[in-house]
């Protein structure tokens, strides 16, 4: 996409201009957008975004810009806009590109690059369709959509850095919408993977469907949810959202080199109940939040954040590994070429324990069942967090009973952690997008079900 | 950029496309970070990109690139086509608006003034600096800066339609992590403004400082109902996220829970709901909405009573309504609608009143993306404020949750202010409101 010499040239240049450190990371995304509402297909639209970005270290220092060009004027250009008031002599030299391709992990048929014709991928929304209105008469509106994206990237930079990597994404979004009289709620799935059609061709749309629909039903008729502190299990897959929020933003190198995060000087202490290890992951094969190099040009590894409770490192990018002298685990990633890269997770997950789901709801007297979590955020300077729950019912006498709505998890970082008393045997995934810094990035969320035996829950009863 | 969009009409003619529209849009942006004293963060930036929608045979298709070469529009154009392909027959969808020739240079989003570079630096020093100079507890100021953005819009269509608007705007913002003991609490809080001079870089240094301050020392409050007043910027937040409720597309797309309610009661008798893209204290400033058709102030809610939805030619026409020209689409998105100055009409209840009321005031919120179900209503949110007895504050509170129905929530209203407060980034513009009897979870 960019002619090496170009890219030599015009980090040749930032380095006379005294850089410590230059990259530049060229960025192609094509997207193919379909989907279908009320029925019909009411969407089709695709795209390329294709840019630059520029990035210049002085120091600890970050100067970053980025175009649409691919012309030696125009990133000199920038690279002499952003060192103006910086400059110095010399520092570094350039050292000639090593052209270095590493494995694709990930391997991917009927990518965008070798794409299937839309004529066979629309059926499998109308199915959706058909399946989900044949569900019941309450069923008001159906929607899916298929998204496929296919980013190209090439990375390089004044260690004599020369790399690329392809990266195929694929996600459905299938939602439907219940109403009784004047009361209406939605259901929705969406699954994502690093993959092509294959990925969603190897789905069954009616069992997507009746999902969709039982959990729109299900929540006409369910209460408010009761409120104050009670012990909560949290179902496997997206509940792994609380670990995301509650602990994974603070383990990044972006909160922790500002001290901005809670866990910032834990390394080696107990942070978690001993039955929790946790471990954010890059290689996971064709998972969503995967990938073969970070944004810096480094290869994914799996990292180990927690171990039986004891804080064993954070996910550290190329500055954050400046700022801290942690070494790098590849996790400098970013949404696209409009931002520098920052720590980031990949997929990141409670590893699995060995108690069983019935044992954990037994177990509970009085107190609510998440079978399926909605999205949340954090403050990592306080581990403020709170991520709502989707679909929920009380437990009482250890048993499930009454679905609930409405209900919220709130609570800190480093205090649920500890309140985690049973993780179970039965680890799964889902897909997400998470936004901070560095723009929204694909991860992965996941873990087995888990028992908190004490967090502050908000309903409206 | 307009002989750009006279190019790919040109183009689109030799691909046989008759009917069209074009945006390009283009971004110049410039910001500024502080951390330990020194910058971490200076970024110079621009990009642009050109959507095209077309009509063939009555179906749409849209496409967009970030490449502005000839090569790179005809295969735009040519994508949109074929994506037109597989749409749905839509016969209410169409290339409409004609007879604008428009080049809008704002002149309040576009003045003269520019800062220098290094007056910016200073600022964003100054950020971070303001709030350790300012606050003993001040542990940190992890996130400061300052910033300046430039968008240039260009839109034409088949019919002749040329529309062009330029604009500028600035923005700060700090955030103060304090500690004291085992407890911290940290506030981040920002400013925009189309004129950098007018940005308020103490006003937000002393806010992210006096919020942390509050919340430090904050505890729960009961559980229980309580009268709740929001913020207005947290106002402003809550009501984006339920903003489907005025629009025509989500009527026909069977999601807006105010679709057979047209010419109902919807809120409160004492609640008026204005979109006014032309007011002058409001922030937006495009005087054209999407397809190209001049805008113009709407009355959305009039005492309670739901007027009309917001839309674009596509809406009224399938809902057999009138168009009210609030079109909204960028470069790389399909015809939607959208709202610009959102104005709730004052009330003729007395600020000075509230001094004998007794009420919550939430002033922060965690998980407004998670928290809210617009096609419920339902609304459950992390949240910390304060408590008002007799005009006074009377204690501040944290981690708590507050839970309703939005929907309902409008309807039962017991104090709407007879002055209007505006948001910080002034397109959200309320009256002080009282909200009865909401469930707060706490200890």
């Amino acid at each position: 996409m960019l002619n090496s010499q170009t890219a030599k040239d015009v980090i040749d240049y930032a380095l006379i201009r005294g850089a410590d450190f230059a990259e530049l990371f060229v960025d192609k995304q094509t997207f193919e957008t379909f989907a279908m509402k009320s029925s019909q297909i009411d969407d089709v639209s695709s795209g390329i975004n294709f840019g630059i970005g520029v990035r210049l270290i002085y120091g600890t220092k970050v100067l970053y810009g980025y175009t649409n060009s691919t012309k030696k004027e125009d990133l000199i250009d920038i690279v002499k806009s952003l060192s103006a008031k910086d400059m110095r002599d010399p520092i570094n030299t350039m050292t000639s590109f090593d052209y270095m391709k590493y494995d694709d992990r990930h391997a991917v048929s009927n990518g965008l690059l070798n794409n299937v014709d839309l004529d066979k991928k629309i059926p499998f929304l109308l199915e959706i369709d058909k399946h989900t209105r044949a569900v019941s008469d309450k069923i008001q509106q159906v929607t899916a959509g298929v998204s496929q994206y296919l980013q190209e990237v090439e990375i390089y930079n004044s260690e004599g850095l020369q790399t690329s990597d392809t990266r195929n994404h694929i996600r459905l979004r299938a939602g439907t919408i219940a109403k009784d009289g004047s009361i209406q709620d939605s259901g929705s799935y969406s699954p994502g993977a690093m993959m092509g059609w294959d990925y969603i061709n190897a789905m069954d749309p009616k069992t997507i469907s009746e999902e969709i629909a039982r959990e729109a039903i299900t929540k006409l008729t369910a209460e408010a949810c009761p409120a104050g502190n009670m012990p909560v299990v949290i179902d496997n897959g997206f509940g792994g959202v609380i670990f995301h929020e509650a602990c994974g933003h603070l383990l990044e190198t972006t909160s922790v080199a500002k001290k901005a995060s809670v866990f910032h000087d834990k390394l080696g202490e107990m942070i978690a109940s001993s039955v929790v290890s946790a471990v954010d992951d890059g290689t996971l094969e064709n998972y969503w939040g995967s990938i073969n190099i970070d944004d810096e040009g480094m290869p994914a590894e799996k990292t180990q954040l927690i171990k039986d409770g004891k804080l064993t490192s954070f996910m550290v990018d190329r500055l954050g590994s400046m700022k801290t002298g942690y070494e790098r685990t590849g996790s400098g990633r970013r949404e696209s070429y409009k931002y520098a890269p920052t720590s980031r997770m990949r997929n990141t997950y409670i590893e699995a324990g060995d108690s069983k789901i019935e044992d954990m709801i037994g177990s509970v007297e009085n107190g609510l069942y998440c079978k399926k979590m909605g999205g949340g955020s954090v403050s990592p300077g306080t581990g403020e967090f709170n991520f709502a729950a989707q679909e929920c019912y009380l437990i009482e006498n250890g048993k499930v009973s009454t679905a609930v709505k409405g209900a919220t998890l709130i609570g800190s970082g480093p205090k649920s952690l500890k309140e985690i008393s049973m993780v179970g045997d039965n680890l799964d995934f889902a897909a997400g997008v998470c936004g901070s810094v560095s723009g929204g990035v694909l991860v992965t969320v996941g873990q087995p079900a888990i028992k908190v035996d004490n967090i502050l829950v908000g309903g409206g009863k | 950029m307009k002989n750009m969009i006279d190019k790919t009409m040109e183009i689109a003619k030799s691909l046989g496309i008759n009917d069209l529209d074009v945006i390009i849009s283009a971004q110049n942006s410039f910001s500024l970070k502080a951390e330990k004293g020194d910058l971490s963060e200076y970024k110079k930036a621009n990009s642009h990109s050109l959507g095209v929608r077309v009509i063939v045979d009555q179906k749409v298709g849209t496409s967009f690139t970030e490449a502005l070469d000839e090569d790179s529009i005809k295969r735009t154009l040519e994508s949109a086509k074929k994506n037109s392909k597989y749409g749905k027959v839509n016969p209410h969808e169409k290339i409409t608006a004609k007879g604008v020739d428009l080049n809008d240079v704002n002149a309040k989003a576009n003045v003269e003034f520019r800062p220098e570079v290094e007056e910016m630096i200073d600022k964003a020093l100054y950020m971070e600096k303001g709030v350790l100079d300012k606050e003993p507890l001040a542990d940190n100021a992890p996130y400061n800066g300052v910033a300046e953005g430039e968008i240039h819009v260009v839109m034409g269509n088949s019919l002749g339609n040329r529309c062009e608007h330029k604009s500028r705007y600035y923005n700060c913002y700090t955030s103060a992590l304090l500690k004291k003991d085992d407890k911290n609490a940290m506030h981040f809080h920002s400013d925009l403004k189309r004129d950098y001079r007018d940005l308020d870089f103490e006003g937000c240094i002393d806010e992210s400082i006096e919020v942390a301050k509050h919340l430090l020392d904050a505890e729960q409050i009961k559980t229980g109902k309580y009268d709740v007043m929001f913020k207005t910027d947290l106002f402003q937040n809550i009501f984006d996220s339920y903003s489907m409720m005025f629009s025509a597309k989500a009527v026909i797309d069977k999601r807006s829970p105010w679709r057979d309610n047209l010419g109902e009661m919807v809120a409160s008798d004492k609640i008026t709901f204005i979109d006014n893209p032309l007011y002058k204290e409001g922030f937006s400033v495009t005087p054209f909405d999407s397809e190209g058709y001049l805008k113009q102030e709407n009355t959305l809610v009039k005492n309670g009573k739901l007027e009309q939805f917001i839309h674009n030619s596509a809406t009224a026409s399938e809902l057999g309504q009138e168009n009210n020209f609030c079109a909204s689409r960028s470069s790389k998105s399909p015809l939607g609608v959208g709202l610009s100055n959102f104005i709730i009409k004052e009330g003729t209840d007395s600020e000075e009143s509230l001094k004998a009321k007794e009420y919550v005031e939430i002033i922060k919120a965690q998980g407004l993306h998670s928290g809210i179900n617009a096609i419920s209503g339902d609304f459950s949110l992390g949240v910390s404020g304060r408590t008002w007895k007799n005009g006074k504050v009377t204690g501040y509170f944290k981690d708590v949750t507050v839970n309703g129905n939005f929907y309902e929530m409008l309807k039962s209203i017991s104090f709407v202010g007879d002055k209007l407060h505006h948001s910080d980034d002034k397109t959200f513009f309320t009256p002080k409101i009282i909200f009865p009897s909401l469930s707060i979870a706490g200890n």
